[in-house]
């Protein structure tokens, strides 16, 4: 099988956009729909009741038992400072992989609802606009163009900061 | 009859049964689609059951909006 090669380990948000084809799941959070890597995806699930862990900050809502794992799990509205939203019969729990420095680490990610399964092809997809230095976009993979609308791509890795998957990690612990 | 009525009708959480299975339907497909694109990205037997879970759910869901309506009005 012959497959290009991806160099994903380059810092700041200056990818090749080839490096970001493929296919990525779509969600709804507030009005706004985003994308995540298909590859970064364990699962979808509805959300389930998860169980508070005292001590951590507003974003983690806890763990969840997902098959006898115990997994953490953020609310993504709350990571990205947006205001709280009461949970839905559709809202859904992403059951993401992230690297961390001791190998996978599994993590729910609460959004509002979850749209389809896009496959994005370079001229679909844009570099994140400079927003002024200020603004922190590491955790941008780019823009993409659908149907006349602009989908935020979100470089999952990053949206959790070294801070928090440490945080996450003596949790597990 | 009671029951049946109940059951079809919207429910507390503003989500009526079919919408329920359709919204189970779609996460079914959504999750083959993810399963099918790791396993490879031209995998062809799981993405065309995706696929057509997913052509399932969209006449689903709209067949569940269309019963509810009755019952919102």
């Amino acid at each position: 099988m012959s497959s290009i090669l991806v160099t994903g380990n380059e810092q700041g948000t200056a990818v090749a956009a080839d490096a970001r084809t493929g296919k990525y799941l779509t969600f709804q959070l507030g009005n706004e729909e985003f994308g995540v890597r298909v590859l970064k995806v364990r699962e979808i699930m509805g959300i389930q009741e998860i169980t508070a862990v005292p001590q951590t900050p507003t974003h983690v809502k806890g763990v969840i038992n997902l098959r006898g794992k115990v997994v953490p799990v953020i609310d993504l509205r709350l990571k990205f400072g947006l205001p709280p939203a009461e949970y839905t019969p559709r809202t859904c729990i992403i059951v993401t992989q992230t690297e961390g420095e001791s190998g996978l680490i599994l993590m729910g990610v609460i959004v509002d609802g979850v749209s389809e399964v896009l496959n994005l092809a370079a001229s679909d997809i844009e570099d994140t606009p400079d927003f002024g230095e200020e603004v922190a976009v590491q955790y941008l993979l780019g823009m993409a163009k659908v149907k006349g609308k602009v989908k935020i791509l979100l470089d999952i890795d990053r949206v959790l900061s070294a801070q928090d998957l440490n945080h996450l990690k003596t949790l597990l612990q | 009859m009671n029951e049946s009525e109940q059951s079809s009708a919207a429910q507390p959480n503003g989500i009526s049964a079919a919408e329920q299975i359709a919204f189970q339907i779609n996460l079914l497909a959504l999750n083959a689609a993810i399963e099918a694109a790791q396993a490879s990205e031209w995998s062809g037997p799981l993405s065309a059951a995706a696929d057509q879970v997913r052509a399932l759910t969209r006449g689903r869901g709209l067949g569940a909006r269309e019963a509810a309506r009755p019952n919102d009005e």
